[in-house]
């Protein structure tokens, strides 16, 4: 739509992209010095409150707090899940700043299809499913 | 996709023929026909270019918008009522409880009404209203409407109640039902899909 605006500033398509990194950062951080291995220090899962099962993002706050410290092992084991996502995330985002740098109009950073969207929740379904039986409990936090 | 939708995106690659009616038609003497192009239409053609998607924000804003107007609707008997009701109840420090007797039950009927009332309001402006419409107040104030996919038109009262059924169930179940405009390519939501409506910028 920035055919009509063709003479976008730096600063103006630049915005949202170093927002969004901003915020990605500032998670980092939020997690680094709030250690969420110290039980309740982020709250409590509302889902595993009431079954007692993790659901697919449990782990998920451990697993940034052990990236952070380059612990790629132990986040895996927390939630393999959130790893690729996280993995995912650093990439579109690098790429969209690349994006950026380079056409006015970058579009957003992440545009799923409805069949990939579909295929993304298939996904976290399956994820939370398998890691509450037995042949998948190495995928449970 | 199994079938091109009326409703194209708004990116030139994307342009697909429209169903006959999918768009209403451009005001009478205003164009020479065919080259009907609103703002922010890429390249001219016989087909008059679609209507850009809403943003995440504008819908966030109608959102908040629509539950502030309705707690101003039921504000007053809700809060009337409840006062009524507890204005001259005794508390018994044993039991925790408000002693039954002392309790002011017109107040309570009063309060029913006032969330009755907020039902109500919010099942024609969420609902009713969005289908008729295509808005509810919030959508109106933020400039943006819900239209088909396939038509381009407002949806009717009765798949718009549908509608709100279902941001209801699917908003509380999985909270990304909200987020999902940001990164869906055509920016619906799962009860968009559900009831097959785009959110517009209302020109």
């Amino acid at each position: 739509m920035t055919t009509t605006a063709p003479t976008l500033s730096l600063a103006t398509r630049f915005r949202w992209p170093v927002a969004v990194g901003a915020g990605g950062a500032a998670a980092f951080i939020a997690l680094r010095l709030r250690d969420p291995h110290v039980g309740g220090s982020w709250g409590f899962c509302p889902f595993q409150q009431m079954t007692g099962l993790p659901c697919p993002g449990c782990g998920g706050l451990r697993a940034v707090n052990d990236l952070t410290h380059g612990n790629v092992v132990a986040a895996v084991s927390s939630n393999a899940l959130v790893v690729a996502l996280v993995a995912v995330l650093i990439v579109a985002w690098l790429a969209w700043m690349v994006r950026t740098a380079l056409r006015t109009d970058a579009g957003p950073m992440i545009q799923l299809g409805h069949r990939t969207g579909i295929a993304v929740i298939a996904l976290i379904a399956m994820f939370g499913v398998v890691r509450n039986l037995p042949f998948g409990a190495w995928l449970a936090p | 996709m199994t079938q091109p939708p009326a409703y194209p995106g708004p990116n030139p690659g994307d342009q697909q023929p429209p169903a006959p009616g999918a768009y209403p038609p451009p005001p009478p003497g205003a164009y020479p026909p065919g080259a009907y192009n609103p703002p922010g239409a890429v390249p001219m053609g016989s087909a008059p270019a679609p209507r850009p998607y809403a943003g995440w924000w504008a819908r966030v804003g109608a959102y908040l918008l629509d539950g502030l107007i309705t707690f101003a609707v039921i504000a007053v008997p809700v809060i009337v009522g409840l006062i009524l009701t507890f204005k001259d109840a005794e508390y018994n420090e044993f039991t925790d409880e408000f002693v039954a007797d002392t309790i002011n039950w017109g107040g309570v009927a009063i309060a029913i009404a006032g969330a009755l009332l907020g039902l109500a309001f919010t099942i024609w402006n969420r609902g009713i209203r969005v289908g008729t419409k295509g808005q509810s107040l919030g959508k109106k104030a933020l400039g943006i409407e819900v239209v088909s996919v396939q038509t381009g038109q407002f949806i009717g009262g009765g798949m718009g109640l549908l509608r709100w059924f279902l941001e209801y169930i699917l908003g509380n179940a999985c909270f990304i039902n909200y987020l999902w405009p940001l990164w869906d390519d055509t920016k619906q939501t799962w009860h968009d899909m559900i009831v097959k409506t785009v959110v517009i910028k209302k020109v």
